[in-house]
């Protein structure tokens, strides 16, 4: 039962009122769920005695798309995708003795803010910061290692206050620090995921249309793609070659990069950032090596000026290595190797 | 729909997969304590919106709504805490926001009350404590606080376990040690010392 007699429950009393919505308010509020309730055609009712059929419905149009539709209208820079998942499902899987970490590298560049006090006031400087994390990971304990570098700024003045106030202590700027976390739990666990493309869509179809954010349901598709396929979920190769199969179905632009690589990218418009570009970068066996975003147009603020890479993450693929702290170098004499 | 207008939230989201009017019972049951959670989180303006954003929201998600759960109100308030996340993100964007109006930021004050000097000084202290909070930390206060949600239902709002906002509560309760009213004293009636937290 709540503890009404906890201080912590009174913090914000005669701080802040509680107040009732108008019957405006509340009417408004209703008319707008009205519309979407109507909205929602009887065929979209998802009743769950329907659910399996809606289910093997979208299978089967998915296998019917791919295998009679796709094929025929698929312009040959549209099968790039398809080479990369091809050579994913050739690649013999690593096996992961017991006691073994996962190992891989992530580098990130992404916008980031910090706020600060001055005087009275309370000022937020905004810009993009670059870090090097090395992991290893272990069912639900990870170790870091995490080297942060100096940021990047939009303003001139925003980087005179950062270092004058000292931000750069509180992101740990020029330091390398080492974190171990337990009792981790994954949300994904890639033994529930089918490895099946048509399957797959229908399971990541699922998971993206529970996300509740106003992304266009592709986006959240390639959002649940990048957790199937971050490298410490250690996906079989089966499972990436699917996730990228069902990948190359969404309203993506599909590039051929130097070295093997391929490019997947989504632009589409997003609260408060404008027209993005959400893009994607395999290697050629179908590791997602690199995940970026770049504001087009910039973004409602006017913080980011059009075309501005505002995050961009990279990451080696998995390798096992036998515990915590020692890096594939050790073994195998090369940092990708594995 | 008159026949499940007495039962419970379960009910209700059940018989709203095939009659997608029946949940409109669920907004009449709860759009007045989302809009009031929110309120007190992005100030009534931003409120107004993002608690008929909830409610849109929660009727597309229906489906995921856990056949187990008896009452919406823990899933209602992890939507809504989403969505004023997402809020507050979009709003801290904006260069110095906080110093044209560095209490409303964060909490709203009724504009109706007149507010004491001793308050004005704790709601600084307030703020600056709360912007000091780690983000997931303040979240589950804000749910403890604003939305009197049990430890159970804070879990489940925000889909982590009962452990893990107890460990966030205790920090928050040491960090916030020096601005927590005394039992049968309100915020208002601080000390001096109280308002210290700059």
């Amino acid at each position: 039962m709540p503890d009404h007699h906890d201080p912590l429950r009174h913090i914000f009393d005669d701080l802040v009122a509680m107040p009732s919505p108008t019957t405006e308010q509340t009417e408004s509020a209703r008319r707008a769920l009205s519309v979407v309730i109507r909205d929602e055609a009887p065929g979209e009712s998802i009743h769950p005695r329907l659910r399996l059929g809606v289910a093997v419905a979208a299978v089967l149009a998915f296998v019917v798309a791919i295998t009679v539709v796709a094929p025929w209208n698929r312009s040959p820079a549209e099968a790039f995708l398809g080479e990369v998942a091809e050579a994913a499902r050739n690649i013999t899987p690593d096996e992961m003795p017991q006691g073994s970490y996962i190992y891989f590298v992530t580098e990130q560049l992404v916008w980031g803010g910090t706020e600060g006090s001055l005087g009275d006031e309370l000022v937020r400087v905004d810009y993009l910061i670059p870090s090097t994390t090395e992991s290893w990971w272990q069912d639900g304990t990870v170790r870091n290692e995490t080297t942060v570098g100096r940021p990047t700024f939009f303003d001139p003045e925003d980087e005179a206050f950062y270092y004058d106030h000292g931000l750069d202590k509180s992101d740990f700027v020029g330091e390398t620090r080492t974190e171990t976390l337990t009792g981790i739990k994954s949300r994904i666990d890639p033994e529930e995921w089918s490895t099946i493309p048509e399957q797959l869509a229908v399971e990541m179809r699922q998971a993206a249309e529970a996300d509740p954010s106003e992304e266009p349901i592709d986006a959240k598709m390639m959002g649940v793609a990048y957790r199937l396929l971050n490298p410490r979920v250690f996906a079989s190769p089966m499972l990436r070659a699917a996730v990228i199969d069902v990948l190359a179905t969404l309203d993506v632009d599909q590039q051929r990069l130097d070295g093997g690589r391929v490019s997947a990218s989504l632009t589409y418009d997003r609260r408060y950032f404008g027209t993005i570009r959400l893009e994607f970068v395999f290697d050629g066996e179908g590791y997602l090596v690199e995940r970026s975003s770049t504001a087009i147009s910039g973004d409602e603020e006017g913080i980011l000026s059009p075309g501005t890479v505002y995050e961009i993450i990279t990451q080696t693929p998995p390798v096992v290595v036998p515990k915590a702290g020692v890096r594939p170098t050790l073994l195998t004499g090369s940092a990708s190797g594995g | 729909m008159a026949a499940v207008e007495h039962t419970d939230d379960r009910e209700v989201m059940k018989a709203s997969l095939e009659d997608p009017a029946v949940f409109h019972l669920v907004f009449d049951r709860y759009h007045a304590r989302i809009y009031a959670y929110l309120a007190g989180r992005v100030g009534a303006v931003a409120a107004e919106d993002l608690a008929s954003e909830v409610f849109i929201a929660a009727f597309r998600q229906r489906a995921s709504f856990r056949s187990d759960a008896e009452s919406a109100r823990p899933w209602l308030y992890g939507i809504a805490a989403n969505l004023a996340r997402r809020h507050h993100r979009s709003a801290s964007r904006r260069r110095r926001a906080y110093s044209r109006a560095p209490a409303t930021s964060v909490v709203w004050i009724d504009p109706d009350t007149s507010v004491r000097v001793d308050a004005a000084r704790q709601v600084k202290g307030l703020t600056g404590e709360l912007n000091k909070l780690r983000a997931k930390d303040r979240e589950v206060l804000l749910l403890y606080a604003l939305a009197d949600l049990s430890y159970a239902e804070i879990a489940e709002a925000l889909g982590i376990p009962v452990g893990t906002v107890r460990s966030r509560l205790s920090r928050t309760r040491a960090r916030l040690r020096n601005l927590l009213p005394e039992e049968g004293q309100s915020m208002g009636e601080g000390s001096d010392t109280n308002g210290g937290g700059e």
